[in-house]
């Protein structure tokens, strides 16, 4: 479960002023669904995530949550440009608290996964997009959380590829969920049985999925 | 896989440090051809022109010590208590896009940066020291080595504490961390590096003193040499004090902005 009570957050910007994004945000996400979360460009969904994600925290109010959430799927940010694929993840899995053999199994999943053949050991910044986001990928999936947030990273790469992260979602059924940030009314259909709609810095739950995106697209 | 054990935070922190100084180290080393040769040769050759310009083109000396190693003895500790307090000033910005993987702490990120500049420093003293002694027979033995460790341990702390300080205010207002920099300039020649503090006005000298890094690049080269005339004032007190007063600073100034470091 992850709850949200009273989240205030917003940003001051030197021009503008300082926007609020969210004001006494509350609501819960229900255990066990995997969450699509839908809403207008600027209606708050990345800042949202940023907040699920630990990447940024609320002015007031607090996340409450017993549940392992990731980092954003697929997110090739924290790589170091001069040092390889290899190198890279080895890094997250030290930090992570992986040694030895564990190391080398998660490594070689990430390999495998990317499908980026020799580039997996050339520096990252020789890498294209699509590469990265691969790379990013998989690194995701090597560990195991009970939250996977995914910002469209559904969208890394070739048609092959997507329907391989696809699959690797349906394989973690049951294990972990997802909480999916898009503009795909399909990927919402296929993936998640759960809305949360964001409007003017609220937050409407749809129990059902086609109600949701309904609601969405009625504007 | 398996489900990931849950690790006491003392074994995370250690894990996530060493990951972070052999990324550091990693990234120097494979930035260009031949990196390592180059990460110790640029501070190198760096000191070695600066010691060729005073000694040989200013024909500056000090009496009763070797000025080349007068001059190594002051300006490697410094040059490192400043990447220290310069390169911590700057973790928190170089290493925004770490913080979205859990348990990388800006914190870490100081830590393995002083480690990182610590190790380089020590090579480099090493390395320029043997080479003096060997092949240009200069007297580099350390007369106090304790005391000489317990000087630089000052130092570090005081660095350490005043990088903290550096970083919180330069994330606030980040137009401040020029002037930060600039004032370092100004440190390297108020903290007779380069010149002997006796050699300037004893008016001026209490004034100088305010600055510990004054008082750590003296007892570092009183403890170097045998026969270092003691300055009036010089004393090992006042840069431990201020080195723990700024150490407190900084970890209270981290705590109370922590969530600000962190939100990238």
């Amino acid at each position: 479960m992850i709850e949200l009570r009273n989240v205030t957050k917003s940003y001051l910007h030197h021009r503008a002023g300082r926007k609020f994004i969210f004001r006494d945000l509350s609501f819960t996400v229900p255990p066990n669904r995997n969450i699509a979360l839908i809403g207008r460009n600027g209606a708050g969904k990345s800042t949202l995530m940023r907040l699920l994600g630990g990447l940024d925290v609320p002015d007031r109010g607090k996340i409450v949550t017993d549940k392992r959430i990731s980092w954003p799927v697929g997110l090739s940010g924290g790589f170091q440009g001069s040092l390889t694929g290899r190198e890279n993840v080895k890094f997250v899995c030290r930090v992570q608290g992986v040694h030895g053999d564990q190391m080398r199994s998660r490594v070689q999943f990430v390999e495998e996964f990317a499908e980026i053949g020799e580039y997996f050991d050339l520096p990252v910044k020789t890498y294209s997009s699509g590469m990265k986001g691969r790379v990013g990928f998989g690194l995701s999936l090597a560990f195991d959380f009970d939250y996977y947030l995914v910002d469209e990273a559904m969208s890394v790469g070739d048609a092959h590829f997507r329907d391989k992260a696809a699959q690797a979602f349906k394989d973690r059924v049951g294990r972990s969920n997802l909480i999916l940030v898009t503009h795909g009314m399909g990927q919402v259909r296929k993936m998640c049985d759960y809305v949360l709609l964001l409007k003017d810095g609220n937050v409407i739950p749809y129990d059902d999925v086609e109600a949701g995106i309904a609601a969405y697209q009625g504007g | 896989m398996t489900i990931m054990k849950k690790r006491s935070s003392i074994a995370i922190t250690l894990a996530v440090v060493f990951a972070l100084v052999l990324r550091e180290m990693q990234t120097r080393f494979g930035a260009r051809r031949m990196g390592a040769f180059w990460m110790l040769f640029e501070p190198i050759a760096h000191i070695a022109f600066m010691m060729f310009v005073v000694t040989v083109i200013r024909g500056r000396h000090v009496p009763g010590m070797e000025y080349p190693v007068y001059l190594l003895t002051g300006i490697v500790p410094f040059f490192l208590m400043r990447n220290i307090a310069l390169k911590i000033m700057e973790g928190v910005s170089a290493n925004k896009s770490l913080f979205v993987y859990p348990n990388i702490k800006p914190f870490d990120t100081f830590v393995a940066r002083a480690i990182v500049e610590f190790a380089l420093a020590a090579c480099v003293y090493v390395l320029l020291l043997t080479i003096m002694g060997t092949w240009f027979d200069f007297d580099v033995t350390t007369h106090k080595p304790l005391q000489w460790l317990a000087a630089l341990f000052t130092g570090i702390v005081f660095s350490f504490g005043l990088g903290l300080v550096m970083c919180v205010v330069g994330e606030a207002f980040p137009n401040s961390k020029t002037f930060m920099r600039l004032a370092f300039m100004l440190l390297y020649v108020l903290s007779g590096v380069i010149l002997p503090l006796w050699r300037l006005p004893p008016q001026i000298l209490p004034w100088l003193l305010c600055n510990p890094y004054a008082h750590i690049v003296d007892n570092l080269r009183s403890s170097f040499f045998e026969h270092y005339p003691e300055i009036n004032g010089i004393n090992f007190q006042y840069p431990f004090a201020a080195a723990l007063v700024v150490l407190f600073m900084g970890m209270a100034l981290y705590r109370l902005r922590q969530r600000e470091l962190l939100a990238i």
